[in-house]
């Protein structure tokens, strides 16, 4: 498909692996507010595509619905990604 | 009842945009988060999930734009373009100035002499505008 990029996620983690850091506060929150972000576009694209009688727009709304399903998947990787890494203390911020 | 049970609860018009307003919405949220990433997986990550976001936006505008759902803007006249035109080209060789100034006469530009003097290529419309 044309979001050919993100069946590569696991590579590209692999590729910057050795340059991940801990997430920080607000790296955190902004993947948290992404999250949430998509969660209500698959929503209202589902309840759209439910509605519609267009073929058109529904044929697009499940694409879209896919996508954004996959951007949760990824969102959701990462956070999973950077478990391990996050200290278990609070730590002072590094310059 | 307060409507049809068959009908949904807003004209698929207004459902549409809604979800072209919140893609747009979402695509500044993901240009921010990339600028304040530190990590540059994550960086790489939230670049991608614009890109991606931004071409949904895109392609759901155009299908809008097919169905007639969505009105652009009228053309702004020839006269207000050149109008803008003019006041930029002085802004531009005003910047031009300042700079020789600043860097000197043999000033190493970083920015290619091509793309300061091709103003000539400027007047070409682009192949593609949305």
């Amino acid at each position: 498909m044309v979001y050919d990029i993100f069946t590569e996620g696991d590579a590209l983690m692999q590729h910057y692996g050795s340059q991940m850091k801990p997430l920080t506060g607000k790296e955190l929150e902004y993947i948290v507010d992404c999250i949430s972000n998509e969660d209500l576009l698959v929503k209202q694209s589902a309840a759209t595509a439910a509605s519609t009688s267009n073929p058109a727009v529904a044929q697009a709304l499940t694409h879209m619905i896919h996508v954004h399903e996959q951007h949760m998947g990824i969102l959701l990787n990462t956070i999973q990604q950077h478990v391990q890494l996050a200290p278990t203390q609070p730590t002072s911020s590094q310059s | 009842m307060y409507s049809n049970p068959s009908s949904s609860f807003m004209p698929e018009e207004d459902l549409l945009y809604t979800i072209l307003a919140d893609l747009k919405r979402t695509v500044g949220e993901y240009t921010t988060a990339t600028t304040e990433s530190s990590c540059p997986a994550v960086r790489q990550m939230f670049t991608d999930l614009t890109n991606s976001t931004l071409k949904m936006q895109g392609e759901l505008y155009t299908l809008m734009s097919q169905l007639n759902m969505y009105s652009t803007a009228s053309p702004a006249l020839r006269q207000e373009v050149q109008k803008q035109l003019q006041q930029s080209q002085q802004s531009q060789q005003k910047l031009q100035h300042f700079v020789q100034q600043k860097l000197g006469q043999s000033a190493h530009h970083a920015v290619p002499q091509h793309l300061v003097q091709g103003q000539a290529a400027q007047h070409q419309p682009p192949s593609v505008y949305m």
